[in-house]
């Protein structure tokens, strides 16, 4: 396969978070004096949105938007002894699959949800999106907002699991961001040519439809129940060709708004 | 898609957070709340010399007779600069040493998308089948034989907090597979303090046939011998809006879940999912008001009888995206639970697995919740209306 890099698109925007945030850590055990699900953190202790929770989350959507969760099409990532559930993304060897395209695929044998054994290694390519972890803009959460916060950064939210019988409470407590942190997000489109077929902008295109099917969606935890709603802001896209990797040229600035709703692109 | 949903609060609505505020956090001013920022007032305070021993000691030693806008006076404390926020008192005539405080994200108000979910589900649950609705009953017996068999064997045995997980997972399956998966409720904007009150909730309790007050002495006929629960409040009138995304999946199921499309009866054919919603919690909603009505008409509650009676006109104007339901603190536990369709003799059953709580199975639940305003019968907390509005706009 003969691939050329043509050039980067590159997304710089905020995430605003317009309900609270739940992204969890992961980890379950439990510190004296510590919260019960925990938000992550980065090496400071602010919180943040790591990039996989952004590309994971818009992967998935995209899957379902593009009719790619049917049995024959998924792979199983993580399997339960039972059958039952487990883990499965969509992932097939059909060079014009956008998902697969746009957010890449693995090396090496797969077992495929209905059973059959697949190899994909012949249409691996590098992989075009890149998502940057986001970085909480401290100032977001203002002094205001601080003074009324649990922990430095976030607040403890509680709720309860009702019996349908008794009506007793079985009471729950999570960390979330509180809504109106913004973070500094980064999306990276490689704009390649494969095979003599220059990309264009297909894949950057694809990529603000799966911003706005999160938009309309959640990310983190807890979002059939209000956590999660976010917002893409003040948006710009640059491109670079490569030829601006080798000369002073600048990027140049093709689209840009306060809103995603407000792209034109 | 995701349409945005616009919740109007109809009667005094109240979604308790897990603290509440003390004494020492609140001045009264008139027919006004002050909340204090302690925090902010002890920083604006070190110069102040003997403020904190002042403070710390009475709260030491008589925290209820602590008086937090005695020690402002005496200290000339510029208390603007240390509220958090001022909210009206609705014809609070007795306020307690405690105040139930509203849940709040960074100190702003709102409807948490859970406390709607929660009550949606609630009031789905309501409108069940009434096949499907014995199951609570049959978990209840099972909860019920298994704490006897406990009890012989000197064990505690069942929790009261999971009886319902046998029904719930036989009904809505394992959460993984819920059609719960397949519905969306963010939380709502934040609420304006000006549109929140302090409100008077009292407890009425039937004892011999008769409505009492219930306070910690014991039960009294005069309504102002009651106890007072003071809690925040958003006020009627008030509109949040927020989003809520319905999947198909919800009603008609997928592979994965069944959906919920053949659970309830009496519903008309099926044209969308919002409609359908609508339609399962309302018809929930009709049953549960009618039998409030029986209760409190039997004890001549005429002004709850009237309250509810303006509920059900509403309920009955409803456009097909609309639906009315009941949320919140100081609900009462039909609103909670499907013990409305209980046989007498499950809340003898209930007796035993909740032990801790008082049950009467004669007559269960004896008590309700009831707003004051001025010293006298004001409303029941709770009831919203909800509006489930066109695709997404994007303004919240």
């Amino acid at each position: 396969m003969d691939v050329i890099l043509k050039g980067k698109y590159i997304v710089k925007c905020k995430i605003k978070a317009v309900t609270g945030l739940h992204i969890g850590e992961g980890n379950n055990s439990l510190e004296i004096g510590g919260i019960d699900n925990a938000v992550v953190k980065d090496a400071e202790g602010k919180p943040y949105i790591p990039g996989s929770s952004l590309k994971g989350k818009m992967r998935s959507l995209m899957e379902f938007a593009e009719g790619k969760v049917k049995d024959e099409l998924l792979v199983v990532t993580k399997g339960e002894r039972d059958g039952t559930s487990g883990i499965h993304i969509h992932i097939c060897g059909d060079e014009d699959c956008v998902v697969c395209g746009l957010f890449g695929r693995n090396h090496g044998k797969h077992k495929l949800k209905n059973g059959e054994e697949r190899d994909f290694t012949d249409a691996v390519l590098p992989t075009r999106l890149i998502v940057r972890d986001a970085k909480l803009i401290k100032k977001s959460i203002t002094d205001k907002m601080k003074e009324n916060l649990d922990l430095e950064w976030t607040e403890v939210k509680f709720e309860n699991n009702i019996d349908r019988i008794t009506s007793k409470a079985n009471p729950r407590q999570s960390e979330r961001v509180p809504a109106g942190a913004e973070f500094e997000a980064e999306f990276v489109v490689n704009r390649l040519k494969v095979d003599g077929e220059d990309d264009g902008d297909l894949y950057i295109k694809k990529l603000i439809q799966a911003m706005r099917l999160l938009e309309d969606d959640y990310l983190g935890g807890q979002g059939t129940r209000g956590n999660g709603k976010v917002q893409f802001v003040d948006i710009k896209i640059f491109y670079k060709d490569r030829d601006a990797y080798f000369t002073q040229k600048q990027p140049q600035v093709i689209a840009e708004a306060a809103a995603l709703k407000n792209l034109q692109f | 898609m995701s349409k945005t949903y616009e919740v109007e609060v109809l009667t005094p609505l109240v979604i308790g957070s897990q603290d509440k505020l003390q004494s020492f956090e609140f001045i009264k001013e008139g027919d006004f709340l002050r909340v204090i920022n302690f925090d902010k007032l002890f920083e604006m305070s070190i110069s102040k010399e003997g403020l904190i021993d002042t403070i710390t000691h009475a709260l030491e030693t008589n925290p209820r007779g602590f008086r937090l806008d005695d020690v402002v006076k005496k200290y000339a404390i510029d208390v603007d600069k240390c509220t958090r926020y001022k909210i009206k008192l609705d014809g609070v005539r007795s306020l307690p040493n405690e105040v139930v405080s509203f849940v709040k994200s960074a100190g702003r108000a709102y409807i948490p998308g859970a406390s709607l979910k929660g009550a949606v589900r609630s009031f789905l649950t309501k409108a069940l089948k009434s096949t499907l609705l014995k199951q609570y009953e049959n978990a209840l017996s099972s909860a019920y034989e298994k704490k006897i068999k406990a009890i012989d064997q000197r064990r505690n045995g069942v929790s009261p907090q999971e009886v319902d997980d046998a029904a719930e997972v036989n009904i809505f399956f394992q959460s993984y597979f819920s059609p719960f998966k397949f519905l969306q409720i963010s939380d709502t904007e934040f609420v304006l303090y000006e549109n929140m009150s302090g409100y008077e909730i009292k407890v009425l309790n039937i004892c011999d046939n008769k409505v009492k007050w219930y306070n910690r002495r014991g039960n009294f006929d005069d309504p102002q011998c009651g106890l007072s629960i003071v809690a925040e409040g958003i006020n009627p009138l008030t509109k949040l809006k927020g989003i809520i995304k319905v999947g198909d999946g919800f009603v008609l199921g997928n592979e994965a879940t069944g959906g919920l499309k053949d659970k309830f009866v009496n519903i008309a054919s099926y044209k969308n999912c919002i409609e359908f919603l609508a339609e399962v919690i309302n018809s929930a909603t009709e049953k549960y008001i009618s039998s409030e009505i029986e209760f409190y008409s039997k004890y001549k509650l005429t002004q709850i009888v009237a309250e509810y009676r303006k509920l059900i006109g509403i309920l009955k104007g409803l456009a097909p995206n609309q639906f009315l339901i009941q949320l919140g603190f100081s609900t009462g536990y039909y609103s909670k639970t499907v013990g409305m369709f209980f046989e007498k003799e499950s809340f003898a059953k209930l007796k035993v697995v909740d032990n801790n709580s008082k049950i009467y199975p004669e007559l269960f639940p004896k008590t309700r919740r009831v707003v004051f305003k001025s010293g006298n019968i004001s409303t029941i907390p709770g009831w919203v209306k909800v509006t489930i509005g066109e695709e997404m706009l994007k303004d919240f």
